[in-house]
């Protein structure tokens, strides 16, 4: 432990910078290219910026008065089905922040409405995200507790194979997600409540589920004493996000504003989604069998149960106030994947309490306690579970003869674990493997996973990739 | 503490409302004139997909000597604006031109639909060209254009049209 504190301002740097490289690394493969969430936010930031008025396209039914329609340049993609697109102005599903973000990031590089950028441009400002939602989880968790805990949770989230996919994906939910975390981070190291404020408009500006963290801050404000920040914080928040939200709709289309807010907030619920969550993993669409969801889900509740401080308590109801907003605002078991991202993150925090809560009992006890094994093996399952994300239809690994002899091994470390004594030391030398395999496989997993994955099937596929960059590059350079 | 989380957060919010401000705001001259060039543009392909459906059929859907709002609509599709003036109540539907049914005629970025595209049109049978403007331009200027179909329709005669 003494190695860590010694080496952590590296070790939290490497383990970001090594997040960033796998989130980056085929990036514009998986999700796949030209999704069309991630256009709809492209398209409503090109036209906002280009014509002052948002358009994109909507699953929501609109007034006939606002059905638009543009063809859309269809040489942008390989596979030839985009040619028309019945979009929508003013498109009011988002808010102005994530599209003006993105749709101007790729004007910037010279692409007008509605073209389609290449998904390793559109991407790009995602990794930044990305990047400032992994070292926020990490601070947040070496605030709270220890740095060898915090390390261990930013390594889970850092690569976790879903959510390294779904970082990169232009959703709300990301930028959301950066938002909250930062807001809570200002709570829990007790800066002015303006700078909270500041952060939740930001994120309630993103998209409104973010304000379910209100009522959590006023309660930590209140509990602390704090009676006048917490106060001045639901005011300044509300008056903020509908201040500035009410005069973005209102200076485009009014009526259309004020009917599409009520249309959302009138759309069919989903009344089984907590379970849902438990059985649909990833974040997308299409579940994605990755054992590392179900650790960062257990193990972040668990989080919660050992949450003592008020800080922790924070971050353990933000995590319950999300999950109970992701259930009153999806539809049933229709879930968009991306929508559990906050949840996810804050969980990823939680962990870290567990962790911290077993090194500080570990100390009155032998460090051979039956959580420490749990620990263990779990991670270890993990990394052979998702062995087999990677899946060639000739040639799926791993083959059957090694995966029993596998997963025989993991019953072999789980007898040694739970039948004996052992150092801490030892604890900390398997976990930091683990860790080293987890980076690992990571970067295996986004090398091959569309290759496997569309091996006999038709995928949409990206434009303009890395590897060809790099070839036009070192030809240019001859 | 991690240093910078406020200054980032200044950083971060600046740019978010500036960038707001400025794209409502401060650029409303430059849009102004993206919304006039789309609409030229949007002429052009009309009459492009025109031009080719006369080519490809020695004739052209009947389109009335008087200015006719574009689109799908039965009704409402009067149109009083500084740059036209029409008064027949139906629009005309030419999305036939696009040679797929999925595909439409485009509408006017600011206040045409899919129903309604602010675009009207007409056919002077004398001279066999095709005038297109758009009603919704914002700049001082009209924004009309126009194409002679001789070349593709000779002999011409309109579908639906009794010859004289």
């Amino acid at each position: 432990m003494q190695i860590l504190q010694k080496y952590s301002p590296h070790l939290w740097c490497v383990i970001i910078i090594l997040a960033l490289l796998v989130r980056f690394w085929k990036i514009e493969y998986i999700p796949f290219a030209n999704d069309a969430d991630e256009l709809a936010q492209i398209w409503a930031g090109q036209s906002l910026i280009e014509y002052g008025v948002p358009i994109a396209w909507s699953s929501f039914s609109y007034p006939e008065r606002q059905w638009y329609w543009t063809e859309v340049p269809s040489l942008a993609v390989v596979d030839t089905q985009v040619a028309q697109a019945e979009l929508i102005r003013p498109w009011f599903d988002h808010s102005f922040v994530l599209p003006l973000l993105v749709g101007g990031w790729t004007e910037l590089w010279g692409y007008r409405f509605p073209s389609i950028p290449p998904a390793l441009l559109y991407r790009l400002p995602m990794l930044a995200v990305a990047g400032g939602s992994l070292i926020l989880v990490y601070q947040l968790a070496r605030r709270l507790t220890s740095v060898p805990a915090a390390l261990l949770a930013l390594s889970l989230i850092a690569f976790s194979p879903s959510l390294i996919f779904a970082h990169r994906m232009v959703v709300a939910e990301n930028l959301l997600t950066l938002f909250l975390l930062w807001a809570v981070y200002l709570v829990v190291t007790n800066r002015s409540v303006w700078w909270v404020v500041l952060a939740t408009v930001l994120a309630g500006l993103v998209k409104l589920p973010a304000l379910c963290i209100v009522p959590i801050v006023v309660w930590y404000y209140w509990a602390a004493g704090q009676r006048r920040a917490a106060l001045t914080y639901p005011l300044a928040v509300g008056l903020g996000v509908a201040g500035i939200l009410s005069s973005y709709g209102m200076s485009i289309d009014g009526p259309a504003f004020w009917a599409a807010l009520q249309h959302q907030s009138a759309r069919l619920l989903g009344w089984s989604n907590p379970a849902f969550i438990f059985s649909h993993p990833g974040f997308h669409t299409r579940p994605l069998l990755d054992f590392s969801y179900y650790l960062l889900l257990c193990l972040g509740i668990a989080g919660w149960l050992v949450a003592q401080r008020p800080g922790q308590r924070l971050v353990a109801l933000g995590g319950v106030a999300y999950w109970l907003t992701i259930w009153v605002t999806s539809a049933e078991q229709d879930m968009l994947g991306w929508y559990k991202l906050p949840l996810f993150s804050f969980l990823a925090v939680a962990t870290a309490f567990v962790f911290d809560w077993l090194l500080t009992t570990s100390r009155s006890r032998p460090a051979g306690s039956s959580a420490w094994a749990v620990i263990i093996i779990f991670w270890a399952v993990m990394l052979l579970n998702n062995l087999g994300i990677v899946r060639y239809p000739a040639q799926p690994l791993p083959e059957a003869a090694w995966l029993r002899l596998l997963v025989g091994g993991v019953l072999l470390l789980s007898l040694g674990l739970f039948f004996s004594s052992w150092r801490l030391r030892w604890v900390a030398l398997l976990l930091t493997v683990w860790v080293g395999l987890s980076a690992l496989q990571a970067g295996m997993i986004v090398d091959q996973y569309f290759a496997a994955s569309c091996r006999d099937r038709n995928c949409p596929t990206p434009t303009v990739t890395l590897t060809q960059l790099l070839r036009q590059g070192v030809a240019a350079l001859r | 503490m991690f240093r910078g989380a406020t200054f980032f957060l200044v950083v971060v919010v600046v740019f978010v409302l500036g960038s707001w401000v400025w794209v409502l705001w401060g650029r409303a001259g430059a849009q102004q004139a993206a919304r006039d060039q789309r609409r030229q543009a949007d002429l052009q392909l009309i009459l492009d997909r025109l031009q080719a459906y006369a080519a490809a059929n020695r004739t052209i859907p009947l389109i009335d000597a008087q200015w006719q709002q574009l689109g799908t609509a039965s009704d409402g599709c009067q149109l009083q604006t500084s740059h036209c003036q029409v008064s027949q109540p139906s629009c005309l539907n030419l999305n036939l031109l696009t040679g797929r049914r999925d595909l439409t005629l485009p509408s006017d970025v600011q206040l045409g639909t899919v129903a309604r595209t602010g675009y009207a049109i007409r056919w002077d049978e004398q001279t066999q060209v095709a005038s297109v403007v758009a009603c919704g331009a914002e700049q001082a200027a009209s924004i009309a254009a126009q194409r002679s179909l001789a070349t593709e329709l000779y002999p011409v005669q309109p579908v639906g049209r009794s010859s004289r």
